[in-house]
């Protein structure tokens, strides 16, 4: 029953599920309505169905996997905490996607306070690019290591984005959530989250344009 | 017939246009058509394509493994177990979801206390800065009782000098009992409105024996003196109220005729 659960959260990122009509037959309301009661064997279910998303959210967001953990935690802490606030009908994955893009926001910021975060050195830049150039004609254990580079790299360009702009970014290119729904995640308009996004692609584009150049000097 | 855009245009538009994210309308046409004719633009749009495909291809997020979605879970269960609970949802929340979504309600509840708040402190000024008449109405020149401020803290002796009788309903003298002040009526010379007089919080029964206001001078007392004591035997009516300050009393003598005696004022030949 998990699987089928965690199936129907973890829908592809082009399906763009619309969250109102996907909420109509929400198989996690049963499990939702336990957990509320204090039945913490629904909320260990209801983990099991959401935690890839919420995980896979928190390290596009943060990057680490340290901070991903405590991240994760503390969403589903604050989930547990505030489940009788979550009204019957709405979109829990929203909801979740909403707490995390939160708690995230606050590691991040407790991050960037430790003077945490470090530029990208010349040397990892060139490397990254070049495996960027030729990612096609590498093997598969050198290929998970440029992916791994790549990732990272990807971070620390998401990391120079403004806060808006970066969960913007990663809510509708990379979970692929439609302008409207990112806009009700983010509690803003679609029009803001047009032009955040807008703004980081553009951002992202000169980034990437970079890592290419330092790769062609090769 | 559409206007042609510029590239300029065009190259703020891009990173939606690539992405699909322009609202399909005359603006998303007017784009395209411009992506179709300018070769410039057109490469821009496959830059944007290409980096976003970057960007999804770099956020695939790892593969964290079972181990760590276990740990993960049994941390979340122990910590609740250990400490948390879930907030209970309130009885009206069925009733006003509007009111009880997010944090409405803890606003709703900050705003009123600190109306009530506001409302208390401004009671709170208003009584403490008008002065009180305990009852003693009147305007300056009016035969209103008044207190000196000179008196208000002193403990004066009372105005008896040896040999001389103390009235017979004056309290006894009492050495831990607070001394009489002196009291005098409006049109004095040098006398003042008190600025405040505050109803007593101590009960009658608590208060020293009935005393007779002294007055600012010794035939002024010994009108009073006479007055109450007529009054007594006469069954006028004596009312006596009691000021903040605990050394200060005003008494008020009214004669069953409906006509009243004002204290210190009393004729001594009625």
């Amino acid at each position: 029953m998990a699987a089928e659960i965690a199936h129907t959260f973890l829908r592809s990122a082009d399906e763009h599920p619309r969250p109102r009509e996907a909420a109509a037959a929400d198989p996690l309301t049963p499990l939702v309505a336990r957990a509320r009661a204090g039945d913490t064997t629904a909320f260990d279910e209801l983990m099991r169905a959401t935690e890839r998303k919420v995980v896979a959210t928190a390290w596009r967001l943060l990057g680490d996997r340290e901070d991903v953990r405590d991240a994760a935690q503390e969403v589903y802490l604050r989930a547990f905490k505030y489940l009788a606030r979550f009204r019957e009908g709405e979109d829990l994955g929203a909801w979740l996607y909403r707490i995390t893009v939160n708690v995230c926001r606050d590691a991040a910021e407790r991050r960037r306070r430790a003077g945490h975060v470090a530029a990208a050195s010349d040397e990892e830049l060139e490397r990254a690019a070049a495996g960027f150039e030729n990612f096609a004609e590498t093997g598969d254990a050198e290929q998970e290591a440029l992916r791994a580079q790549q990732r990272e790299l990807l971070r620390r360009g998401l990391d120079a984005l403004p806060e808006r702009e970066r969960a913007a970014i990663v809510l509708r290119d990379m979970e692929g959530l439609s302008t409207e729904e990112v806009a009700r995640i983010l509690n803003t308009r679609p029009v803001t989250v047009r032009s955040q996004v807008s703004s980081a692609r553009a951002k992202l584009k000169v980034y990437c344009e970079r890592l290419q150049r330092r790769g062609g000097l090769r | 017939m559409m206007t042609p855009m510029s590239c300029g245009r065009a190259e703020k538009l891009m990173p939606l246009y690539a992405a699909g994210d322009l609202p399909a309308g005359r603006l998303s046409r007017a784009v395209a058509a411009h992506v179709a004719a300018c070769a410039s633009c057109s490469a821009l749009a496959g830059e944007f394509r290409a980096s976003r495909e970057w960007v999804r291809a770099g956020g695939a997020a790892p593969e964290f493994g079972e181990e760590f979605y276990e740990g993960l879970r049994a941390g979340v269960l122990d910590q609740i177990n250990r400490d948390t609970r879930p907030a209970a949802p309130s009885r009206l929340a069925p009733f006003f979801p509007a009111l009880f979504a997010g944090r409405r309600l803890a606003y709703a509840a900050s705003l009123a206390l600190a109306a009530c708040a506001l409302a208390l402190a401004f009671y709170l000024f208003r009584e403490g800065g008008r002065p009180q008449h305990d009852g003693v109405a009147g305007g300056p020149g009016s035969g209103e009782l008044v207190i000196p401020p000179r008196h208000t803290h002193a403990t004066p002796e009372p105005d008896t000098k040896p040999g001389e009788q103390r009235p017979p309903h004056a309290a006894p003298r009492d050495d831990k009992q607070p001394a009489l002040p002196k009291v005098e009526t409006v049109g004095g010379p040098g006398y003042k409105r008190t600025p405040s007089l505050r109803r007593s919080a101590q009960p009658q029964d608590a208060l020293p024996a009935p005393v007779l206001a002294a007055s600012a001078n010794d035939r002024t007392a010994r009108d009073v003196a006479a007055a109450t004591q007529r009054a007594e035997t006469a069954g006028v009516a004596r009312i006596e109220i009691q000021t903040a300050d605990p050394s200060i009393r005003i008494i008020w003598l009214a004669p069953d005729d409906g006509e009243e005696a004002r204290p210190g004022s009393v004729d001594p030949d009625r």
